[in-house]
């Protein structure tokens, strides 16, 4: 297991920029995922680590060697991509050894690794078969037997959970995790979805355009994103970009936003310096629902609404609050205030949340 | 109930046997000509030759009796056998690299190689065989190279013989071994070229253990394909060979247009066969292709 750690690390595809400027580091045993949209650089950065791209510029440490210049045969990382990408030649049990044969291991020792990665997978008695005949999520474990066999330094996922259906994905991220957390494995995983990037890492990377938005725990990203975009691909927000209009001495910050609506927000822990343009983020489980006009309230809008997407623990209900601004809000079912069953388009509402719970990020 | 159209016009409905039939139809057609010609070459290699007066439809032996007893047709065979088999082994020494070569290139730098690797296959057989016989002659443009450089180099003495044969079945065989080779190699996934890197094979070991396994189908079909044509190749051969290189089409048809001798031209039309349907079935044996085609 090693730490890794990259340095203004830069690539240029012709003149297209994959990834700009990313410096980082991960801790030895840390599990960290590298998220963003497609084209955020993110598979470009993993292909860097393992050898398979040169950087354009900036340096690749493992346990503090520079491994730039190294070939990925010498970089003892194990790789796992979505497709699997198994030799549909070789039986599972050979695919496995395979890293093994190459480092001209005995035949003993081979067999009883083997073993024991097959059985972490739980894939003990498929090692006759060929990988075609195997399910997708079988081809997966073995795929990621044939990627710790070799007891890689870092383990590098490429969307590797991305081709199983949602219930196996689950299932997979759970094993995954244990997995990892057994064998000590500093793991740098690259994926799109973002529910798999808060459930499994301990930290996250969120990319967006080659650079890096935020590096921080999944608390923190969803708590406190620092940007706009950061607050909007992690979890549903309610996104409000407005003009200061006054800051007040206990720390409100009173603001309007472009569709005229008066906000109210405290500046949590002073995050950035104050600009006249902020952008406000409110999350839905944040806000309440009213069914009448409370006393007097700050951030309190009157609304329609205007539908109701039922999901079983909670209910998302869109409110229409001026014509343009619909506000996204997640109603627990057990909320004592909520009454789902008779909520219904159309219904005129209140809603409301305290100043606390607003964020003020970067635009 | 489904509502009918009214643009519905009714039609001749047929089953899907029919229609199958139907849509099979070209190819049975094509298909039992062929059948139809060898099964005459059969019944042809059984009968009775009469000199000068064709053949008699009277069962005999002696046509494989004399093809089989005499040394110069086993001559004939090995000499059939022995092209084929090493214009095959060079054109998959040479094809291969270059398959592997073109892989790599730019797709316009590809499209101009194949162009290159093709153009031979437009020309027409004649024309192409009598350039190489300028080419490859002891008065030709290689010697003449050769001379001019004067670097003592012995003259080059392969036309007319062996060699100059195989050269020039080697500019036609070798389109035709590169292009199944070049599919099956840009089948392969290059995430699992990568795997195999990322675990810890050089290329070389890569292109042993994962690349060259994984090519064997298109080596398979390069080989066939090769080997069958230099097989029955002839206008090759005989402009290029020298009398000691008669293979088995020349001699058929020597037999056929020389002595109008069919029922023996029969018997050696069906060994050429059979030879051709042991290379398949051995290759196919030798490379298991059920290993990448189904379980």
């Amino acid at each position: 297991m090693a730490s890794l750690a990259v340095e203004s690390l830069a690539k240029n595809f012709g003149s297209v920029v994959a990834l700009d400027n990313v410096s980082l580091e991960i801790k030895t045993g840390e599990f960290v995922t590298l998220l963003g949209p497609s084209g955020c650089g993110k598979t470009t950065f993993l292909r860097l680590v393992a050898g398979l791209e040169r950087p354009t510029n900036g340096r690749i440490y493992l346990d503090g060697e520079c491994i730039n210049d190294i070939p990925p045969y010498r970089c003892e990382m194990g790789l796992v991509v979505q497709n699997y990408a198994l030799f549909p030649h070789m039986t599972v049990f050979d695919n496995v050894a395979y890293g093994l044969k190459v480092r001209r291991l005995g035949a003993e020792e081979i067999g009883r690794r083997v073993g024991e990665a097959l059985d972490r997978v739980r894939l003990a008695g498929f090692e006759k078969r060929f990988p075609r005949q195997l399910s997708g999520g079988q081809q997966q474990r073995c795929a990621l037997a044939r990627a710790i066999v070799i007891r890689p330094r870092v383990l590098l996922l490429d969307e590797a959970l991305g081709a199983l259906d949602k219930k196996l994905r689950e299932e997979m991220q759970v094993e995954l995790k244990q997995l990892q957390r057994q064998l000590h494995l500093t793991t740098l995983h690259v994926t799109h979805d973002q529910e798999e990037a808060l459930g499994m890492s301990d930290r996250i990377v969120v990319l967006n355009h080659g650079s890096v938005e935020q590096f921080g725990t999944p608390l923190e990203l969803y708590n406190h994103p620092k940007t706009e975009f950061v607050a909007s691909f992690i979890g549903d927000a309610n996104v409000f970009r407005a003009k200061v209009e006054k800051v007040a001495a206990d720390g409100m910050i009173r603001a309007r936003s472009e569709d005229g609506l008066d906000l109210v927000c405290t500046i949590a822990g002073a995050v950035l310096s104050l600009q006249n343009q902020i952008v406000v983020v409110v999350r839905p489980e944040r806000i309440s629902l009213l069914d009448t006009r409370p006393e007097e309230k700050e951030n309190l809008f009157e609304g329609r609404i205007e539908a109701v997407v039922y999901h079983g623990n909670a209910a998302k209900v869109v409110v229409g609050i001026t014509n343009e601004r619909r506000i996204l809000v997640l109603e627990p079912s057990f909320s004592e205030i909520g009454r789902q069953s008779s909520r219904q388009s159309g219904d005129q509402v209140w809603i409301t949340w305290s100043p606390g719970d607003a964020r003020v990020v970067r635009p | 109930m489904t509502m009918t159209p009214s643009h519905y016009r009714p039609r001749i409905l047929l089953g899907h046997q029919a229609k199958a039939f139907l849509l099979l139809s070209p190819s049975l057609l094509i298909l039992s000509f062929l059948g139809i010609s060898i099964f005459l070459l059969l019944i042809y290699s059984f009968f009775t030759y009469s000199p000068g007066g064709g053949m008699i439809a009277q069962f005999t032996l002696e046509n494989y009796t004399r093809l089989f007893g005499k040394r110069l047709y086993w001559q004939v065979i090995f000499n059939t056998i022995l092209f084929s088999a090493v214009t095959t082994g060079l054109a998959l020494l040479l094809g291969y690299p270059l398959a592997y070569y073109f892989r790599k290139l730019s797709p316009v730098k590809r499209t101009i190689g194949f162009l290159f690797l093709t153009i031979p296959l437009w020309t027409s057989v004649i024309v192409r065989t009598y350039g190489w016989a300028i080419i490859l002659g002891r008065r030709g443009m290689i010697n003449i190279l050769l001379e001019e450089m004067g670097l003592g180099l012995m003259p080059l003495d392969i036309f007319p013989g062996f060699w100059a044969v195989v050269v020039a079945l080697l500019e036609i065989t070798l389109p035709i071994m590169v292009l199944p080779i070049y599919t099956s190699l840009t089948s392969i996934d290059p995430g699992i070229e990568e795997s195999s890197l990322v675990l810890g094979a050089g290329p070389l070991q890569t292109f042993r253990r994962v690349i060259f396994p994984l090519t064997l189908p298109g080596v398979f079909a390069g080989v066939i394909l090769t080997f069958v044509l230099v097989l029955s190749a002839y206008v090759t051969p005989v402009i290029l060979g020298s009398t000691r290189d008669l293979v088995l089409p020349v001699l058929i048809e020597n037999q056929v247009t020389n002595l109008y001798n069919i029922p023996f031209a029969s018997a050696l039309a069906v060994v050429m066969l059979v030879l051709m349907s042991i290379v398949i079935f051995a290759f196919r044996r030798f490379v298991r292709l059920d290993q990448f085609f189904g379980s």
